[in-house]
This record gives structure tokens, sequence and C-alpha cells, in this order.
């Protein structure tokens, strides 16, 4: 017998297989043949119909109701965000550089590649991703920068100014020596521009600025109804478990290495003291727990009004090691962000690799899947509500509130079905070691039941010591057999809820 | 009568599938009963390529050669003279024959007919044949290419008979390829950019395959080329087969490398760095864009009408520079070079051709 996180979370995953297909179709297209099909970058164009950037450069567009797949263009290096300005003109995120391509001349090839924004630093380590891509209301670009990792060097070469600080340049070439240096570099380091941060460029690339700083690999990145920038950062060195953040401008959100290109910055960020490092920086907007929901969290997407009943613009974020996406209800209290994440779609029938999302106008979701040899999947994968299931039962809305927590239902809730709710608190540590196990993990006692008002589609749920609610833990309420007056089961019987501030 | 007559030759196409007993060859000719030398060349699936890069026999040798073609497409084997390359030309010349016979190649087979390099020819072996020749290797010492002459297959498929009395007889296994794209029409688009970690280059390189055979790498960090090279353009296996952390492998011989930019001058005057714009493709070649504070630069790499050599042009706008502007251009003993020095005494275009040289 195979005892494992992983076999846990697949056991779970068979075992509620039924309650997500019941509601969701989930049908994988075909990629184009002879491509290898992992997919960077997704995006929707004004027509309905998809873009999608592959691993080896290529760019295709795929025509949701003929289902067939025309190349745009080729040649991009590890692209791993994409935009559609319009049907012939893309913005893409590729390793070197945010690049406009466009068909001028109305063959339906592009045949123009414009250099949008390249002024950021690469060192040659494959870890020094460039992920993308957001957009605000006033048009501009957001893209985020990965560190490099300790896995390797840095080539002989490299673009861009070098920081002096920290492991000097000639120890830390990539060769035979590195494993005799790799310690002293830092797990993670950014030694060039703007490894660790957030940028923001204008749309033709005259003007750019270093937006927010602080990440590891901030895998993707999206605005929800309310204009947060979300971003996604994998468990890792001073992640003790993958997180998403509220993105917000000047921020530092916790991965010391990209200090070195803060202004007027000028100390080894190794040497700086977690205390100094935890006065500095804005916490999670939610922790998502590793092995639990998401090892490794990548795009959130807004789900668009309208589509998916009840959910109707909530945001949803991939995930890249296990079959689920995560659903996150932002709750903010004051000027703290936090909020709620839910297992979405969490059925071995969507797989894993869950890199990119986008929704068709149609109501479906796309789901692009990639692995660059790590844990994922490869191709695409069209997820449609079904018709029968339109009265599907999912928690909207989780709220803390000064004696617990409250939760909105999209349907009404059979109380019967409330007895077995349960709720633990954990939290992380903040240290430069990789991840981090659960650590002060408690039970946390309820008092009373749950009890059902507003036509028994609200719940609160009321602690017997007030005192557990306690800022930088991580709540596990589970909600198992909760179904509606209907006799639907719930989709999503977990919430992961991350407290920072207390109403 | 298309093969010398000096050479004997028995061509025997087997009617076998692979993977059963070994195949009954028929009974060696006359004289041929006691042989030096036993060949065995196999077509790798899915690869375009043949198992044995090169083989090495002495001269006069008696040698039995079974070509064997496990592949989904069909393929051949043609053993070519020298030729005034002296077997450089990896046996080109034949191929262009081949080509030249246009919708006619079909019916002969791919096989141009009494031409005077082919020496010896399996015949088209269909999927799952193979075919035994036997010969005896010629006297005189060199480099005797094969080639699979099936439109297409040619870049990949090809090898090389050395006739040598000094060296080893054996043969030398081709590398086998773990990438299984590397074949795909995505990746044998000619011509075709990649952008893709590449050696010897900044981290923001591009790589460029002008045609089948020429190929060259710019570097999006400096705006300038950095080398130039003949024969297949790259294996990105490397990168590709993981997270990015390798280099693509160049599988040619670079014919130059250029350590400064020909605007040398033009940029030692400028305060800041060459600036990258992007690029646009022209049937498919690009033309790189950059600037400076004063200048506005165009450089497009072509093929020359023939295939053979690279037409280099750098189109160099903007008034504000201070003319005239020298490019310097570089040349090696593998590639020569039209005009070493050049200048524009004004905004406008200018033009030099690089023509690879071939082996003394």
């Amino acid at each position: 017998m195979i005892r494992s996180i992983t076999a846990i979370v697949l056991t779970s995953c068979l075992a509620s297989a039924d309650v997500w297909t019941d509601a969701f179709s989930i049908e994988k297209i075909s990629p184009p043949p002879g491509i290898d099909a992992q997919i960077g970058g997704i995006a929707t164009t004004p027509s309905g119909n998809l873009a999608a950037c592959f691993h080896r450069g290529e760019l295709f567009i795929y025509n949701t109701k003929e289902d067939t797949w025309k190349q745009f263009a080729s040649g991009l290096h590890e692209p791993l965000g994409l935009l559609a300005e319009s049907d012939s003109s893309f913005l893409v995120m590729q390793r070197p550089e945010l690049t406009r391509i466009k068909d001028t001349d109305g063959d339906g090839v592009g045949d123009l590649y414009q250099t949008v924004f390249d002024d950021f630093g690469m060192t040659g380590n494959y870890h020094e991703f460039a992920f993308g891509l957001a957009q605000d209301e006033e048009g501009f670009i957001y893209l985020a920068l990965g560190t490099a990792s300790n896995g390797a060097g840095i080539r002989e070469e490299i673009r861009g100014p070098w920081s002096a600080i920290g492991l000097e340049r000639k120890y830390m070439l990539n060769g035979s020596d590195w494993r005799k240096y790799k310690g002293r570099a830092g797990r993670m380091y950014s030694r060039v521009p703007y490894r660790g941060w957030v940028i923001k460029v204008s749309p033709d690339g005259s003007k750019w600025q270093p937006f927010a700083s602080g990440f590891r690999s901030p895998e993707g990145l999206g605005f929800d109804r309310d204009g947060r920038l979300f971003v996604a950062d994998n468990q890792g060195d001073w992640l003790g478990t993958s997180k998403v953040f509220h993105v917000r401008e000047g921020h530092f959100y916790g991965h010391p290495a990209s200090l070195v290109w803060k202004e007027g910055w000028k100390r080894d960020p190794l040497q700086v003291s977690v205390a100094e490092l935890e006065k500095l920086r804005t916490p999670a907007m939610g922790l998502l727990p590793q092995g639990e929901l998401a090892n490794s969290p990548t795009e959130p997407r807004m789900i668009p009004r309208g589509v998916f009943g009840g959910l109707s613009e909530q945001m949803l974020i991939g995930e890249m090691n296990s079959p689920t996406l995560v659903r996150f209800l932002p709750d903010p209290v004051g000027d703290v962000s936090q909020g709620a994440a839910i297992p979405f779609l969490r059925t071995g029938a969507l797989g894993a690799g869950n890199h990119r999302l986008t929704f068709t106008p149609d109501g479906s979701l796309w789901v692009a899947k990639t692995h660059l040899s790590w844990a994922g999947g490869e191709g695409l994968v069209r997820v449609r509500l079904k018709e029968q299931a339109s009265d599907f039962l999912a928690i909207d809305q989780v709220k803390l509130t000064s004696k617990g927590f409250s939760l909105g239902f999209t349907q009404p809730v059979d109380p019967q079905s409330l007895q077995k709710i349960e709720i633990t608190r954990h939290t992380y540590r903040y240290h430069a070691a990789y991840g981090s196990p659960k650590v002060d993990k408690q039970d946390v006692s309820i008092r009373g039941g749950a009890t059902l008002s507003e036509g028994n589609r609200s719940c609160v749920i009321n602690l017997k010591n007030t005192g557990d609610l306690k800022g930088g833990y991580l709540y596990t309420i589970r909600l198992p057999e909760v179904r509606s007056n209907a006799g639907k089961p719930l989709l999503g019987d977990l919430v992961y809820y991350t407290l920072h501030a207390k109403r | 009568m298309p093969f010398p007559l000096k050479l004997r030759l028995v061509l025997l196409a087997m009617v076998a599938f692979l993977g059963s007993q070994p195949i009954q060859a028929q009974n060696p000719p006359a004289g041929f009963e006691k042989i030096d030398q036993n060949i065995v060349i196999s077509a790798i699936r899915t690869q375009m390529k043949y198992d044995v890069q090169s083989f090495t026999v002495k001269p006069g040798a008696k040698i039995k050669l079974t070509f064997r073609n496990p592949d989904e497409l069909p393929h051949n084997l043609i053993i070519c003279t020298p030729g005034a390359s002296k077997g450089q030309d990896k046996g080109a010349e034949l191929v262009n024959a081949v080509l030249a016979l246009g919708a006619k190649g079909a019916e002969l087979g791919w096989q141009p007919q009494s031409h005077p390099r082919m020496l010896h020819s399996s015949g088209m072996i269909q999927p799952g044949k193979e075919a035994v020749l036997w010969f005896q290797a010629p006297a005189k010492e060199g480099k005797y290419p094969y080639v699979c002459t099936y439109p297409g297959h040619f870049t990949l498929m090809n090898g090389v008979m050395n006739v040598s009395r000094r060296a080893a007889v054996g043969i030398v296994r081709g590398k086998q390829r773990s990438d299984p794209f590397y074949t795909t029409p995505s990746m044998r688009q000619r011509p075709q950019v990649k952008r893709i970690f590449m050696p010897e280059a900044g981290p923001a390189a591009i790589a460029v395959a002008v045609n089948d055979d020429l190929h060259y790498c710019w570097d999006a960090g400096e705006c300038r080329l950095r080398y130039i090279w003949r024969g297949d353009f790259i294996d990105g296996w490397n990168v590709w087969k993981g997270n990015g952390n390798g280099l693509a492998s160049i599988e040619g011989e670079i014919l130059l490398r250029e350590d400064t930019s020909p605007l040398e001058n033009l940029l030692s005057q400028e305060s800041e760095n060459p600036k990258f714009l992007g690029y646009s493709l022209t049937n498919g070649l690009p033309s790189f864009r950059w600037k400076t504070n004063n200048f506005h630069v165009e450089e497009t790499i072509k093929p020359t009408p023939d295939g053979k050599a690279l037409s280099r042009s750098f189109d160099i706008k903007s008034a504000k520079g201070t003319y005239p502007v020298t490019l310097k251009f570089q040349s090696s003993e593998k590639l020569s070079v039209s005009g070493e020095s050049q200048t524009l005494k004004g905004p406008g275009r200018l033009t030099v051709t690089m023509i690879p040289r071939h082996d003394p």
C-alpha cells in the first residue's frame, strides 16, 4: 500500500469524481499534429476563437466551432503568457521579451514581431521564466519575472546589469564547480533586474515601472471584478506553502532575493533578519495548503458575468500538480486582503498541468496544460456546465464574522446535512528553508450547530471560543455531506480561509 | 549502363519484413564468396537518418552492404564518387540532379540515371524492405558520400564511405536523435526563426535557418550577428525536453564567428547600447530592427539566388546621425565576404555577399 500525500489526494478525487462530472462536461481537444502539445499561454480572441502558444514557440488559432487549428506565428522562446488585442494582433510574454505579433498584410499569419518590453535581465538560468499576462482597465500590461534557481548557475554571457550584492560573479557560473558554491547563492536568486518582480508596462512599451517585489516563481497574474491584481506564487524557499497575493504598487510579498533591485537597497538579502523581512512584507491574501489544495498554482482568471451560474464573476486559479482548480473568494477586512480558497473541478477527468485559463462567449472554460518536465500535463481541455446541472450547489460567499464564519450558498441547503462541519487551523513558518510543515495545528470547536438563514442560503458558524480566531492562520472548514434542498451535493466541500485581520 | 564496369554490383531487393528472421541474402555473386567487410546500414524510424554516419573500407576491398528500411517512408542509398568538392558536398550534386528531373523523378525512382557521380544504388526501398549491394571498394582513396535522393530527405539522410589505406576499417554510428519532433514539418520548415538558448551567444539569442544548408545566430541582447554555420540547423532537445536548463546544439560547421558588430565604429560613438525593436518576416526570413540614439538600423540576411551563399544587407535610417558611416565585415578561412569595408555617405542600404569557401 502506497502511503503518500499524492495517493491521498488522488483517492479523494476519485471518490468525488462523479460530483464534478455530473455537473460539468470535460472534453479533451486534439492539439495541432506534429507539435509539442505543452501550452504556455492561451487567450480568447474578439471573434470568440482561441489563441494558444506552445512550448516550442508556435502560436496557433483554434476555431472553436470548426475544431480546426491554424498557425499564426512561430519561433517564440518559451512563451508563458498571451493576450489577444484583436484577431490579428497578439501580445506574447516570451522568455526574453514582451512581444507584439501582428498580421500586417491580412493573410492570417503574423509577419511583424515588435519588441514591446525587454528592459529586464537574463542570466540564462532556466528558472528565470517570464510569466504573464494581465491587463488593467486602462490597458496597462502586467507581467512577472521568475527568480533564478540554484539548481544551476548563470551563463558567461548575460543580458542586463549584474548586481554585485551576493556571491562573486565568477563563482556563479555554470560548470563543475557550481556544486561547491551553489549553497552560497541563495536557493533562488535575483542578480539581474527585475527578477522576482511584477512589472507594469504601457501597451506601446514606452513607459514601464517595477510594480511590486518579493516573488519567487509568480506563475500567473489576473484581475478580479473589483480591479484586484491576483498573483500566484509557488511553495519553496520563503514560501511555507503556495500562495495567492493581492498585489499592490510598491508592496513587497516576502521572497527577499528581489530586494536587491529595490531603489536604494544595498544589503545582501540573505543577511536580513526574518523579523525585519516580516515587517517589510505584505502577507498573502490566500494560503493554498501544499498537498491538499495546490502545490503549484498558476493563472488567476475571472469567470465572466453570466457563466457558471451562481459563480459568475468569481476568480479561478489553475494548479499544475493535482487534478483541480482553485476558486478564490476575497473577504477583505479594511485594507487587509484575505479570503477563502475552495477546490473547483477536483476530478481526475480534468487531469493535472492546469496552467492557463480562458473563457469563450459560449460559456466554455478552456484549460491549457503544460509540465516543463515537472508534474503537469499537456494539451487543451474544454469545460462546460451541463444544462441539467444549472441548479448546482456551491459556496458563493465566505465571510469572517466576529464570532466565526458565515457561508453563502447558490441553492437552499438541507438543514439536516450540516451536522458534520469541522474546523481546524494551522500556520506555516516564514523562513529561508524550502516549504514548511503545518505548524501549531489545532481543532477549533464550534458553538452549537451551524444555523441557516435567508431561506436556507446562508449559514452561520460560531466558534466556542472567539479567541480561536487569530491572525496569520489558515482555517480549514470541512463540510462533508452537505446537500441542497433538492438533494444536490456540494461542489467544493472544503473551505480554506486565510485570516490576517479580525472583524 | 549506369554503373562503371570495373565495379561489380549485384542489387537484390529482398522481400522480407523486419523483425522476422535475418534476411536470407541470395548467394553471393561470383568472386564474392569471401568478402572483406560486411556493412549494415539502416534508416532510423521517424528520424530521417541513416544509423551509420560513416564507414571506412580499404581500397579494393570486397564489400557486402545491406540497406534496411524499417521507416514508414521509402528511402534509398546511393553511393557517390567524391566529385569536384572531394566529397565535401555530401553528395548534394546528385540530389540536385534528381530535383532537376522534376515530375519525371518519381518515374525514375528518384535516381539520376547515368549521372557521372553515381557509383552504386540500392534502388528505392519501400517500408519494411531491404536491399543488398555487393561491390568492390574503389581503388582511389577519398570520401565517397552516400545519400537518400528521395526529395527532402538528403539534409538529414547522408553519410560518408571513407576509402583509406591507413584508417581503421569499421563503422561510425550517427547519434540517435532523442527529440521525437526532430523531423516534424514544424521543425523542418525552411526558412525558419527559432528563439532558443544558443551556444556562444547571449541568452536572448535567435537561430535562423536561411535554407536547408545555411544558418545563423543573431543576438537580440547585443543586436548583432554572432555566427554563421553550414550543415543541418539546430537540435533543441536539451532545451525543449525540460524546463530550459540547457543549450541547443548546432548541427553543422561554424563558418564565421563575428566578434564585433560591423557597425562598431558607429556604436562606439553612441552613448547608449543598441535597443532591439523586433523583426519583420518576408517569405519567412527576418529583418532585424534596432536603434541607437541617432540611428535606426535594419539587417537582413537572405540566401543568394542559387542558395549557396548569403546576401547580407544593412538599411541605415535617420539623418540625425553623423555620416559617413563605415561598416567593417569579417571573413574567415571558411567564409569570404564581397567587401570588407563599405561606407554609407547618408541614409541608405548596403549589401555584401558572404560565400562559403570549399575546403582546398
